[in-house]
């Protein structure tokens, strides 16, 4: 028995077979079965109530690409991606510069800095759904504190720049509803961001930065000419991470609008949703979502070698 | 080309003194080399002579001006680091005229240009100003550091153990090469090393320190020949010099060159007389290494190190009582206490 077992365990090619088989099977199981199904469903005509197979060919995508809800939530997707992770890169640059200059040796200052690295993180730590409704309460059309601040600030309120309305009704208007979702896209991206480009700042080696102060360059010289081009390779994975992350999000949107006003907000998962299982109209939503795969498999693609080169470097 | 005045300059980190009290003197345009152990402040000093540390107490003046306050780019320095520190995402050709461009004094591009190909020149690698520093060797790489280093024409250029990441080889090469291009330029230059054949070969003066405090200021042979302390005279020398206590108060140094069987003593010159035994002997090719034991005034057995050139060929019996002798001018004497030089009258 015992040699049978041995003889089992030496064997490299079945072992890497058993080691194998759970991580081969939870993708195929978990991510392939459903990307097929997806595949499927876009080329037939199933419904929530009908899910049998008639092959329609590419109707669904053809009558896909002519809604105009279709239209606003490609350019949305696209439109909110792009500005969050500029917004999102700028403010992560700006925390890890902070983050990582170096204070008097004190104590205070050592767990003060511990303090706010901790606080930076929270963001990320919490569950999505959970902070998103903590924005939605923040947003709030009749209670939002954001707008009692503004009113105590006096810009908000009857006689004021911002007035008449008591309220700014954030997510009523189709402009701050889509920079409500930026914003906490923003706010939920930087703690992930800052991280990675903490850790990409202090690998550069102090020689460098005292080599720089020596050859005369001052801060902002030292920043864009020395730091920013050695963390370059890390700051692109951080993007493309963020790329990847708000791209394909349904939280925030589900939770704060559902796409409105109108189809204001609308993005591809939030479609795809609303038409596939809201709507029951299975083989439209796959369609729809289908569209977001090319765009992802390409980020995807950059972002594994970019970061196959960072580790050579 | 500028003097260097260092007045009581003290650098703490928390409760340590990193440079404890120095004094300096650099004359304009000398080769200066700062000698000492690891830990023993040289680099911290030349960090603060740099700007790149602010000293807790004291006053550095470069040239007429007091830098005391002043950062690194309003001191007229460059350095070279032990890692040479080039930025990887430049070429050679960016990499030395970065300091053109950060100290915003050569604003026209064909001159900036000119300057660095100019320095590039002068250490021989204006064929590599394309060139990324991954793609050069560690030589090549120190010497595009010296251009970087020499491009903004500093009064002052502070070294820290520039050498130390060359083979053994190239490292000769290296000196001999450095010392040149210092006499041609003529830049007053610090040398930071913990390599005493560094020190001696390239130093106008050598500085040795110790725990943060200068032991002895002077030009190589003198430092070698009349050691302050005894940590100077253990610590330059390969072996250092050997020590024997000869009284509670003194006690008797000797280098391992001096310490000859009688018979290769300067003939008629006054000797003192030592014999030992020789228990093992290390053939280095140029010379060997005797090592035995000597009894000092206690009858306590100190190791002892004799050196014999190569031309001595006399045989060497192990284990065997021989008689050695040291000439008289060679014998030094140090306080027990605190290892002080004696002069030889007080020693007699």
């Amino acid at each position: 028995m015992n040699a049978i077992m041995s003889r089992w365990i030496d064997d490299s090619r079945l072992m890497g077979i058993v080691f194998l088989a759970p991580a081969t099977l939870y993708i195929v199981l978990l991510v392939g079965l459903p990307f097929v199904t997806a595949l499927l469903f876009s080329v037939s005509t199933a419904t929530v109530g009908d899910a049998s197979f008639n092959y329609v060919g590419l109707r669904n995508f053809a009558n896909v690409w002519q809604t105009p809800a279709f239209r606003d939530a490609l350019v949305n997707t696209f439109s909110f991606t792009v500005v969050a992770q500029i917004c999102t890169i700028i403010l992560a640059n700006i925390l890890a510069q902070l983050l990582t200059t170096p204070l008097p040796q004190r104590r205070s200052g050592r767990i003060g800095m511990w303090i706010a690295r901790m606080l930076l993180i929270l963001p990320w730590a919490t569950p999505l759904s959970l902070s998103v409704v903590g924005w939605l309460w923040m947003f709030d059309s009749k209670y939002s504190p954001i707008d009692y601040i503004f009113r105590e600030l006096a810009l908000l309120g009857p006689g004021t720049v911002w007035g008449p309305a008591n309220n700014l009704i954030w997510l009523g208007k189709p402009l701050l509803a889509k920079a409500s979702i930026i914003f906490v896209h923003v706010w939920r991206m930087t703690p992930l961001a800052t991280v990675i480009l903490m850790a990409g700042l202090s690998s550069i080696p102090t020689d460098l930065l005292d080599q720089a102060e020596v050859d005369g360059s001052r801060y902002f010289r030292t920043l864009f000419q020395v730091k920013l081009p050695l963390i370059m390779p890390i700051m692109l994975i951080s993007l493309l991470f963020g790329f990847i992350f708000t791209f394909g999000d349904l939280t925030v949107v589900y939770i704060l609008t559902r796409g409105g006003p109108i189809t204001h907000t609308l993005t591809l998962p939030m479609y795809s949703f609303l038409v596939g299982i809201d709507g029951g109209n299975l083989a439209q939503g796959a369609a729809v979502s289908l569209f977001i795969f090319p765009v992802l498999l390409l980020v995807a693609v950059v972002l594994l070698r970019t970061a196959s080169r960072a580790e050579i470097r | 080309m500028s003097e260097v005045n260092l007045k009581g300059v003290v650098k703490r980190f928390g409760d340590v003194q990193a440079v404890a009290g120095v004094d300096l003197h650099i004359n304009s345009g000398e080769f200066l080399v700062v000698l000492g152990p690891s830990g023993c402040g040289k680099t911290t000093l030349m960090r603060t002579i740099a700007g790149l540390e602010k000293p807790e107490e004291g006053q550095i003046s470069i040239g007429a001006r007091d830098v005391t306050a002043l950062p690194p780019r309003k001191r007229g320095i460059a350095m070279v680091f032990q890692s040479y520190a080039l930025y990887p995402h430049m070429s050679v050709a960016g990499n030395i005229g970065f300091p053109l461009k950060a100290q915003g004094r050569c604003p026209d591009r064909a001159e900036r240009e000119q300057r660095v190909y100019q320095a590039a020149q002068m250490v021989s690698i204006e064929h590599l100003l394309d060139r990324r520093p991954r793609q050069l060797s560690g030589g090549e790489r120190q010497r595009v550091a010296i251009a970087r280093a020499i491009v903004s024409q500093p009064e002052v250029l502070l070294l820290d153990e520039p050498l130390s990441n060359l083979d053994a080889k190239l490292r000769a090469y290296a000196r001999d090469e450095l010392k040149g291009f210092q006499r041609k330029l003529g830049i007053t230059t610090v040398f930071v090393t913990h390599d005493q054949i560094e020190a001696m070969g390239l130093g106008d003066r050598i500085v040795v320190m110790r725990d943060g405090l200068v032991q002895q200021v002077g030009p190589p042979q003198a430092i070698y020949d009349r050691p302050q302390n005894t940590f100077v005279a253990t610590f330059l020398g390969s072996p250092g010099m050997n020590l024997q206590l000869v009284s509670d108060q003194v006690q008797r140094g000797f280098r391992p060159e001096h310490l000859l069987p009688l018979g290769e003593l300067p003939p008629g010159a006054a000797h003192e007389p030592f014999s030992w035994r020789v228990t093992r002997v290390e053939n280095l090719g140029s010379d060997r290494l005797l090592y035995g034991h000597l009894a000092d005034f206690r009858g306590e057995m100190q190791l002892t190190v004799s050196r014999l050139p190569s031309n001595v060929t006399i045989e060497i019996p192990l284990d065997t009582v021989c008689e050695f002798g040291v000439a008289h001018d060679q014998l030094h004497f140090f306080d027990v206490a605190s290892g002080e030089r004696l002069e030889e009258g007080v020693a007699a």
